[in-house]
């Protein structure tokens, strides 16, 4: 880019015609160039002032005026600068008819005495036109040195009528010509106009319609906003309550943390309890093994329905065991079998009704309790006085805890007696 | 006399058309509607009047060559192909006709120099009332000196321009018609039109340059700028 280049082109520069690539370019070297952009900015200038100077209205009624001459004016056809091919254009604004010759200014058709008159806008001349007359008696433009010129006008003038009027019969068929092919275009027109209401109407229904549809939308697209609105204000109010539950959340998080902490501390000190308490009762469950280590005096059994009562070791050591039981009334059956079972060894009666097998014979007698041997059970009898008999029947019907201290008494007796 | 089927359309359609497109518009001016007509004249009326005024520098002679161009182109609206830029059309017959102006002017100043002892060359040699070119614009009082200063200048200027030059650059510059219109209008190529306008608006400001200096002045410009 160089100075005569950018002079050359400043004005595409001005309209923005450039490509983008040009207009760099000529940007960088306007940026360089002081006499450049100067000439920029003075061209500017000079076409604001220009723009300036030259807009305006127009004259009041000139627009009106034009329009009154298109009604009053009938419609030319264009590109008829000649009458005759050869001839020079006689119309307004073209005022010369042969090099040489004086103006024929519009409004002043007279132009020498004896020439006939050419009205302006009135091209077409017919044979027997009254418009061109010989002899018109209107006053000169011009003599003296002009009469020459005048002269020769003159005559071109009137050969030109004579061409004229020679050719009248066919300008005339001419005319009727035009004036049919007018009417035609007429007719044209005239269904061209009504095609062109016909689509204007149905463009302004189309247009209300399509401003009806405009408004619909519009109204839509209002609704549309208003509930995008509210959804966004709704989703708003939601994502500060999801943020207020996600902080609770947080805070229940962090209490869990310490309350999950706290309780892995006492499983801790459970399992440090459970393995202490372990160790405990590993201790009592050897004292009590060896506490149990003696053989139960009295043992209880069911076999086929029955409840079966065993006594083991010494007189001493299961009488007292069945006395317990018997008065012990939280178990009737065994109660009852208890005291069975002393009765029968003490001497009121026969052997043990729960006993598992059937003992021998034992002579009810007085004295001291018999120790009778079965395999590993012991089955122990007491001699009793010949006078408890009776008091044994009485005992059988006496109420349980006359019958206990019955046996009580005789017991003691019997223990007393043996110790 | 034929007068084109639309006599029965009142001026009043006007006020219905205007709504309808340029296109349109001429349709129905084709088809003889006043009201489509009216639309027409009253939009164009100011630009070409505007165009023959600095064309021509004569106040009446651009009235009556703006009613010429009306009547000739709605004499020869039935050839127009509505495809086409309506605007670029117009200003065409515009040109036209201040060409011819023009050329019948320079004749007639020979005419008058030689014969009838009327306005040397060296004169504005114009027939009708002389022209103001700030005439008929309202503008503010303190203001308006300047304007007119302005206005004549450039109207000066304007005159001193070849026709050629003057014609591109108001249509470029003024009717803001586009490169493309403007070649159809002169039939010449784009390339062409460019070289044109650019010349014709160096022309421009070398001319207002050399008249009034100071008015490129930057601070004078500033001042310009903000009065305009």
């Amino acid at each position: 880019m160089n100075c005569k280049h950018c002079a050359r082109r400043l004005s595409e520069y001005i309209d923005g015609t450039l490509d983008r690539e040009s207009r760099a370019r000529f940007d960088e070297h306007l940026g360089s160039c002081s006499s450049c952009s100067a000439g920029l900015r003075e061209m500017e200038e000079a076409l604001r002032l220009l723009r300036e100077a030259a807009s305006g209205p127009a004259p009041a009624g000139l627009a009106d005026g034009i329009l009154l001459a298109l009604a009053s004016t009938p419609p030319r056809a264009t590109g008829v600068p000649t009458i005759l091919p050869g001839v020079p254009t006689i119309l307004p604004g073209n005022p010369t008819i042969l090099p040489g010759v004086p103006t024929i200014l519009p409004g002043d058709p007279t132009i020498l005495p004896g020439v006939p008159t050419i009205l302006p806008g009135d091209p077409t001349i017919l044979p027997g036109n009254p418009t061109i007359l010989p002899g018109n008696p209107r006053g000169r433009r011009s003599g003296g040195p002009w009469t020459g010129f005048a002269a020769a006008a003159a005559i071109v003038l009137a050969l030109l009528a004579g061409l004229l009027a020679w050719q009248g019969r066919p300008v005339a068929r001419r005319v009727a010509e035009l004036e049919s092919e007018v009417s035609g275009m007429r007719g044209r027109w005239e269904a061209e106009k009504a095609e062109l209401a016909v689509a204007l109407e149905r463009a302004s229904d189309e247009l209300a319609a399509a401003r009806s549809d405009a408004d619909r939308a519009g109204a839509a697209l209002a609704a549309e906003a208003t509930r995008r609105e509210r959804l966004e204000e709704a989703v708003a109010r939601l994502e500060s309550a999801a943020r207020a539950e996600a902080d609770r959340a947080a805070l229940v998080a962090d209490d869990l943390r310490v309350e999950s902490e706290r309780a892995a501390s006492l499983e801790s000190e459970l399992a440090l309890l459970r393995d202490r308490a372990l160790r405990r009762g590993a201790v009592d469950g050897a004292i009590a093994a060896g506490a149990s280590a003696q053989p139960e005096p009295v043992v209880l059994r069911r076999r086929g329905g029955r409840l079966e009562l065993e006594t083991r070791g010494h007189p001493h050591v299961f009488i007292p065991r069945l006395f317990a039981l018997a008065r012990d009334e939280s178990d009737p059956e065994i109660a009852s079998l208890a005291l069975d079972s002393l009765e029968g060894i003490l001497g009121f009666g026969g052997p043990p009704s729960g006993g598992g097998t059937e003992p021998d014979p034992v002579e009810p007698g007085v004295g001291p309790v018999k120790w009778v041997r079965r395999g590993v059970a012991v089955f122990a009898t007491a001699a009793v006085p010949r006078g408890a008999q009776v008091e044994e029947t009485q005992a059988r019907e006496s109420p349980r805890e006359r019958r206990l201290h019955d046996l009580e008494t005789v017991w003691r007796q019997a223990a007393g007696t043996e110790g | 006399m034929i007068r084109g089927g639309g006599d029965e359309r009142g001026a009043g359609e006007g006020g219905d058309l205007s709504a309808l497109s340029e296109a349109h518009c001429l349709v129905l001016a084709r088809a003889g509607s006043r009201g489509a007509q009216a639309r027409i004249v009253h939009q164009y009326t100011p630009r070409i009047h505007n165009l023959f005024l600095r064309l021509l520098g004569d106040r009446d002679l651009a009235q009556d060559s703006t009613q010429e161009v009306f009547l000739r182109v709605f004499s020869s609206l039935e050839s127009f192909d509505v495809a086409r830029s309506f605007r670029s059309w117009i200003f065409a017959i515009a040109w036209n006709l201040a060409r011819d102006h023009l050329r019948a002017r320079s004749r007639r100043r020979t005419w008058r120099f030689l014969g009838q002892g009327g306005a040397g060359p060296d004169s504005d040699g114009e027939d009708g009332a002389p022209f103001d070119p700030a005439d008929g614009r309202a503008v503010p009082p303190l203001d308006s000196l300047e304007r007119k200063e302005r206005a004549e200048a450039v109207q000066e200027a304007l005159s001193r321009l070849e026709p050629g030059k003057r014609a591109v650059l108001l249509l470029r510059d003024c009717e803001d018609l586009s490169y493309e219109e403007l070649a159809e209008l002169l039939g010449c190529g784009v390339g062409t039109v460019k070289s044109r306008v650019n010349r014709a608006r160096w022309a421009l400001r070398d001319l207002l340059k050399r008249t009034r200096p100071e008015w490129f002045d930057e601070p004078v410009r500033a001042r310009g700028a903000g009065a305009g």
